[in-house]
């Protein structure tokens, strides 16, 4: 019988030691969970603003939850399909419009004018960024967009003229001199996803005036000659010594500042969107950068770069503590203290109030300001939604890697990328 | 007399009902895990499989359009397959052979063979961790370790993970690599042999060859036929060091059907695809563990 007791006993501790095991609940005050991806310095000062906001309001405990760039996008997916995510979480842009068209997760800030303040942001920049069928559903973190930085020891080694307005034909023209006459200099640091973003979509809107995929007639918005030239200027901007071969470089996929022949100098332009480019330049102590224009097709129908978001900020609707979640973010965005700790760390701010602090401050890096302005006066519109849903970026880059590496020829890649393609339109 | 038998049974029917259910008790903790992380989760995903079923939309029923999709339409299903496969039969013959070569020379009596036993078996310890795949990318990068010794050594360098030719071959390695289990394993069944049996075949002259052929293998082939089992699964369902070391690539020649899986259901919300493409795999298993069983009644010798 004892033992009978003893054994009922343990299996129930055991059980509710499993049941509990994720923590006992708050019994005073306000809980929030925070969650983003960033490097050290977006981590600290984001943490310090957290700190500050918890000082200030003294029954809000707010738990940062810090995560990597790698997997954020599935680790959000998985939360908000189980019901779990925390209250307020950045999120990539690429991925917000997917999470929108699949339920009703965000909050939409309109929808609190007394918590959130939006005075300071550019109304059209909201409109365009963050505003899902007139409803505010994601705030923009900043002002960025895609940007091309010359190391300029590199340059006057080669000979580049940095102040040039560089067309496709011109850069790989340029591209080729600079490999035949240094064999250890490439003039562009690129990796598989960089040329998906940075080359293949804009060389093909610039020639279409159409996103890659256009939303609204579920089609491509190329043919299959189109994106057969645009995989032949790759194929040959890595056969010709332009780009560095791809078996060398492929160690340094979404990391392209850490490849030896960056960190040497052995690269004239690097890619990166404006609030990564600090990474590239802190990779090169002592280095001196110039930020240039973007490559453009002189009969272009469109500029097809643009400057949007690096990121965005979202209330989860299930949250327990909306409220107070958006007054946070309102003190996150507009708290003339939280904008000086946070400075650049997310890119240009996007608040006209956050940039007078940083200009007051001298806290924006000049180069970085001048890539933002050139992405600014690009005409293009953003191509985020089926253009940038992960399957597609995905066919994108293996096309692209496929003849990277000389496993298919443009032809064969173009065609295997339209089948996956009209294969994943045929399930929209 | 015969009341007395029977009343001798059902004290004993009681005693054992009581111990058992006890027993069950103690075991009922693990009996609900698996039940409803194990069983569960397998039922379910063969429902699933059936489905188009995204994480944030309901199952909806389409019946075998996600396995005909897969063997039809899916270009990266059998390339992925294909990976799969190469991975399997480098890494487990290659695993198995290198542990008993290993088993075989840590057997004989060396001074300190305890230590060396253990510093064999550490690699084991970190086994599928994301650490250690972490410490293979950076040993293997293009200026990784491996290539700084070669260059010391004039020896031309290699693009280990940059090159679709090499790059599953270095990721075998690492699986290779972690060999103590098998080790361990291989030496409890090399110390069962009986000298005996060595003695006498020494006796008649024969080879070392012939000794290891005649009597060691197949004195411990039931060890080597569990090796083999085990570290087939554990080969089919690879995912952590093709996902943090190569990510599938270079030109997706390490896109093991893990990572495919992984992919389809958390990176494109295809829960119902990915639900049929492990079944496939898990099919793959039962085959070639089915074929292994059937051949080991000619090379199995079980001593009881």
């Amino acid at each position: 019988m004892n033992k009978r007791i003893i054994s009922i006993v343990l299996a129930a501790l055991l059980a509710s030691s499993m049941v509990f095991a994720g923590g006992s609940s708050e019994s005073d005050g306000t809980s929030l969970r925070f969650m983003w991806w960033g490097g050290d310095d977006r981590n600290a000062a984001t943490t310090e603003v957290i700190n500050k906001y918890m000082e200030e309001n003294p029954g809000v405990q707010i738990s940062a939850e810090i995560n990597s760039d790698s997997g954020y996008i599935d680790k959000v997916a998985v939360m908000l399909s189980s019901r779990t995510a925390p209250d307020i979480m950045q999120q990539n842009v690429d991925a917000v419009p997917d999470f929108v068209s699949r339920g009703d997760f965000f909050v939409d800030f309109n929808e609190y004018p007394e918590l959130f303040d939006t005075s300071a942001f550019d109304p059209h920049f909201l409109e365009s960024f963050g505003t899902f069928d007139g409803k505010l559903l994601a705030i923009p973190t900043g002002i960025s967009g895609l940007a091309m930085v010359a190391n300029n020891a590199a340059a006057e080694a080669c000979g580049v003229d940095l102040t040039q307005q560089l067309s496709w034909d011109s850069l790989f023209a340029e591209g080729v001199r600079v490999h035949q006459e240094n064999p250890d200099y490439y003039l562009l640091n690129v990796d598989t996803k960089i040329l998906a973003e940075y080359v293949l979509r804009p060389y093909l809107r610039q020639i279409t005036g159409d996103k890659f995929i256009v939303d609204e007639e579920l089609r491509m918005g190329f043919t299959r000659d189109q994106l057969v030239e645009a995989l032949s200027y790759i194929d040959q901007c890595y056969k010709q010594g332009v780009f560095q071969p791809a078996q060398e470089s492929a160690t340094f996929k979404q990391q392209t500042q850490n490849n030896p022949k960056w960190i040497n100098g052995q690269f004239v332009f690097g890619f990166a969107a404006t609030s990564n480019m600090n990474l590239l330049m802190a990779a090169i102590p002592g280095g001196s950068f110039t930020a240039v224009k973007l490559p453009l097709a002189e009969d272009r129908v469109t500029d097809a770069y643009f400057a949007d978001t690096p990121q965005y900020m979202t209330v989860y609707s299930g949250s327990k503590n909306v409220e107070e979640a958006i007054k946070f973010l309102n003190y996150f965005y507009n708290d003339p203290e939280a904008q000086l700790i946070l400075g650049d760390v997310r890119s240009v701010p996007p608040t006209s109030t956050a940039r007078q602090v940083c200009a007051d401050n001298g806290m924006l890096d000049p180069v970085i300001m001048q890539a933002v302005e050139y992405a600014q006066s690009m005409n293009g519109t953003s191509d985020k939604g089926l253009s940038t849903n992960p399957e597609v970026i995905q066919i994108q880059e293996d096309a692209i890697e496929s003849v990277a590496y000389g496993t298919a020829t443009p032809e064969e890649a173009a065609d295997k990328a339209i089948t996956l393609i009209n294969d994943f339109l045929s399930r929209q | 007399m015969a009341n007395n038998k029977t009343g001798i049974a059902v004290q004993g029917r009681k005693h054992w009902a009581k111990r058992n259910r006890t027993g069950l008790y103690y075991v009922s903790i693990w009996l609900i895990g698996m039940a409803v992380f194990q069983l569960y989760p397998f039922i379910t995903s063969l429902y699933y499989s059936f489905t188009d079923y995204g994480i944030f939309n309901a199952p909806e029923w389409v019946g075998g359009d996600n396995y005909v999709r897969l063997f039809t339409l899916d270009t990266e299903f059998f390339n992925s397959m294909r990976a799969t496969l190469e991975y399997t039969f480098i890494t487990v013959p290659g695993k198995v052979i290198f542990a008993l070569i290993i088993a075989l020379i840590l057997n004989k009596k060396l001074k300190g063979v305890n230590w060396i036993r253990t510093i064999y078996y550490i690699p084991s310890l970190l086994s599928g961790s994301v650490a250690v795949s972490i410490l293979w990318k950076v040993l293997f990068m293009d200026d990784g370790f491996i290539n700084s010794l070669l260059s010391v050594l004039h020896i031309p360098t290699v693009a280990w993970l940059g090159s679709p030719h090499t790059a599953l071959l270095t990721i075998c390695l690492l699986e290779i690599w972690q060999f103590g289990s098998s080790m361990v394993m291989f030496l409890a069944a090399l110390k069962q042999v009986p000298t005996s049996l060595y003695e006498a075949a020494l006796i008649d002259g024969a080879k070392k060859t012939t000794i290891f052929f005649k009597i060691t293998f197949p004195m411990i082939s039931s060890v080597t036929f569990f090796n083999l089992i085990m570290q087939l699964i554990q080969a089919l369902q690879n995912f952590t060091s093709a996902f943090v070391i190569t990510n599938g690539g270079p030109s997706k020649a390490t896109y093991v059907l893990g990572l495919k899986l992984y992919t389809d259901a958390f990176r494109y919300f295809r829960m119902g695809y990915a639900c049929a493409t492990s079944w496939i795999m898990f099919a793959m298993m039962l085959v070639l563990t089915l074929i292994l069983f059937a051949t080991s009644k000619k090379w199995v010798y079980y001593d009881n």
